[in-house]
């Protein structure tokens, strides 16, 4: 995250970081005012200002307060911040402050704020954070704007208050139940999007729903094998209906773990190696993945065992040795970087 | 279509067989509504099932899946959403509520063995919030025309025996007989008022469905008992448990709603629950609610519940039966053969086995 380019935090921020698509952060005055462009447009620059200026200050400022103190200051830092945001709107925009009700001064104390200024801001550089604070705001406002665009279409049949002539409008979007389902439908658009591209990103910041099923089955395997056959009615064969087969929030099956031990055919070991790449390079062994991926590409009969002896891959031949002493080093490394790191967060 | 089905995987074969036991069950309520309301009955029938096929086929595409039209679930929730709407609804209301029902509801979370909420209570729900005037100003049985809605001149209004509750009258004062209720000649929704093609639905069920008969049966007695315990009528606790029941869609939510496969919890307890609590949560919503019918918005909040009512355990007051005691060690050398038993001293050999 150190030291990452500005298009690269951008492109976080917006799409694979999304605040209220994928981490579903601040999402309350969006389903409650966002009605239109006019109020979503209000909620976003409130929502901007607010989380530029705390994420700076607590970045310069807060980063040797303790934790408790810190989310205090961000709560009062947003009123100091809101009120006269409010008093403003309130004398310029007298329509606006009815519909908007208490959910605008509610954006002092949003979850983006506490959370950004938590996970980020305290432990980054002022540079990196003026980068992430700024991409944060402009997702959370992209997003903001066009949910609040989609309910005015569709809820009230105009947009900019100009009718576009729909020949039905649903008042269940100008409810909160039609912001969730739009939210949740521009998260569905997104991720169906940008999933092949940045798949490891977005899986990580994404809520899985398949975990909750699969919660239940697990607690309905417990059941049968805790109790005896009087109290429950059904067969085995039931679980085999719950697992999500076709269900389009399952996660990616991940490629076979760097860790995992490996029983390697010699047909295989005549495989050249590709071209290295420093950019790739990362904490697992990278040369196994590559191979085993571009193997189930064309040759799906050979079986990879997880089996009992590990051959060492270090004496394999030369060049994996060489390989390896630069993995080796890297991997020690990041562990005594992370190491520091957690010495560090844990002496504050 | 025949080389489709041989190639068709279990599952989708096992939703085929169930959604056709639906459409069979429906089918008497589609036939009395057409009795009661003519041939408009039957044309808003069509287009909602015309419509969930389509917007299951084009839904299918912009998911990128295969098109699941082969369970014939798409056709369930065509046939069933405007039998629960008045007669004289616009045409495009229940083509509103399909597309919501398949490309809202039903999609996103897959395919109709993986439904989170019930697709067809959600349409009514979302129908509900949007227009209320469409969906509660129910028509005179029998006076409808094609082209009567409310906006037309003749449109005869009727009073839906649920808003008589909600109003505290009786159907005593309203000229309505028992033999009304059960042949189901009285205003309400289309296909939702005939006593006996429900009786008959629900007999069948015994027969059929067993297992989601729980929840059906607990739903209708816990909402019968509600009724019997707090009358909304003057005219006595028998004519409220009747007019609480041949209300709105009480009962067809007990047979078709809550008895969604998917969501039904999997334990005959949790089954009971399920109905037990979605029928309190309907009469609260109907004694206190805002609408004058609130079981669409009771079996989603169960819905959501769901996995939960599969966690509660009833202590059995049965006597169970001791525990065994351990074997000792000639019996258990006796029952197992020695030589798979890997100790530390092997067991002298044939020792056991001469035995």
């Amino acid at each position: 995250m150190n030291n990452s380019s500005f298009g690269e935090t951008f492109r976080r921020g917006i799409i694979t970081n999304n605040p209220l698509l994928f981490q579903i952060m601040g999402v309350c005055p969006v389903v409650a005012i966002a009605l239109s462009v006019k109020t979503a447009a209000v909620v976003a620059v409130i929502n901007a200002l607010e989380l530029i200026i705390i994420e700076l200050l607590s970045c310069l400022l807060f980063k040797k307060l303790k934790r408790h103190f810190r989310v205090l200051i961000y709560a009062v830092l947003g009123f100091a911040i809101n009120l006269p945001l409010l008093a403003a709107i309130s004398r310029h925009l007298p329509d606006l402050t009815e519909s908007i009700g208490i959910f605008l001064p509610l954006l002092a104390v949003n979850s983006v704020i506490a959370v950004k200024c938590e996970t980020f801001a305290v432990k980054n550089t002022v540079r990196d954070t003026v980068f992430d604070s700024i991409a944060t705001a402009i997702g959370y406002g992209i997003v903001t704007v066009a949910v609040g665009a989609a309910r005015e279409a569709l809820g009230s049949g105009t947009i900019f208050g100009k009718p576009i002539g729909l020949p039905y409008t649903a008042e269940a979007f100008l409810a909160p139940l039609g912001g969730f389902l739009i939210l949740g439908f521009f998260a569905a658009i997104v991720k169906g999007l940008t999933a092949k591209k940045y798949s490891e990103e977005v899986n990580a910041s994404m809520l899985d729903t398949s975990q909750i099923r699969m919660l239940h089955i697990k607690h309905l395997k417990q059941l049968i094998d805790e109790s005896g056959d009087d109290d429950i009615f059904f067969d085995d064969s039931v679980l085999n209906d719950l697992e999500p087969k076709q269900s389009i929030f399952r996660r990616k099956q991940k490629t076979v773990a760097p860790e995992q031990t490996i029983v390697i055919p010699e047909e295989i070991q005549s495989f050249s190696e590709p071209e290295e790449k420093e950019e790739e390079k990362t904490v697992g062994y990278q040369p196994f993945a590559d191979l085993l991926k571009t193997l189930e590409k064309h040759e799906p009969e050979i079986v990879v065992e997880a089996t009992e002896p590990e051959p060492d891959p270090l004496e394999l031949n030369e060049e994996w040795e060489v390989r390896d002493e630069e993995l080796l080093e890297s991997v020690e490394e990041t562990e005594k970087a992370s190491d520091e790191q957690q010495d560090g967060g844990d002496g504050q | 279509m025949a080389t489709d089905r041989a190639a068709m995987p279990q599952e989708v074969k096992d939703t085929r067989k169930y959604s056709l036991g639906t459409l069979l069950m429906l089918a008497p309520l589609v036939v009395m509504s057409t009795y009661y309301y003519g041939e408009r009955a039957l044309r808003m029938t069509l287009i909602s099932v015309l419509t969930a096929v389509i917007a299951e086929y084009v839904g299918s595409v912009f998911v990128r899946k295969k098109a699941t039209l082969a369970d014939l679930n798409a056709l369930c929730i065509g046939v069933m959403i405007p039998l629960l709407l008045p007669a004289s609804s616009p045409l495009w209301l229940p083509l509103v509520g399909v597309v919501f029902a398949i490309v809202a509801v039903k999609l996103p979370f897959g395919n109709a063995r993986s439904n989170m909420f019930e697709p067809v209570s959600a349409a009514i729900a979302f129908l509900t919030i949007c227009s209320k005037a469409y969906m509660f100003g129910y028509p005179k049985v029998g006076v409808i025309t094609y082209q009567s809605t409310i906006l037309q001149p003749d449109y005869v209004a009727g009073t839906s025996l649920a808003s008589m509750l909600y109003q505290s009258n009786s159907i005593g004062t309203n000229l309505i007989s028992m033999l009304d209720l059960w042949i189901g000649s009285f205003v309400g929704p289309m296909g939702a008022t005939c006593g006996f093609a429900f009786l008959a639905i629900i007999i069948s069920m015994f027969f059929s469905r067993r297992d989601e008969l729980w929840a059906t049966g607990s739903f209708i007695l816990t909402a019968a008992l509600y009724a019997f315990l707090f009358p909304r009528v003057l005219t006595g606790r028998i004519v409220s448990v009747a007019m609480e029941l041949s209300a709105g869609m009480l009962v067809f939510a007990a047979i078709f709603l809550i008895t969604n496969p998917a969501i039904l919890p999997k334990t005959r307890n949790g089954k009971i629950f399920f109905g037990v609590f979605a029928a309190l949560l309907t009469m609260l919503m109907r004694s206190f609610g805002v609408f004058e019918e609130g079981v669409c918005f009771a079996v989603l909040i169960t819905n959501a519940l769901s996995e939960q009512f599969d966690k509660i355990r009833i202590p059995s007051f049965r006597r169970r039966q001791p525990e065994k005691a351990p074997l000792s060690d000639e019996e258990f050398e006796r029952i197992t053969d020695a030589s798979f038993i890997d100790v530390g001293e092997a067991p002298s050999a044939g020792g056991v086995g001469n035995e």
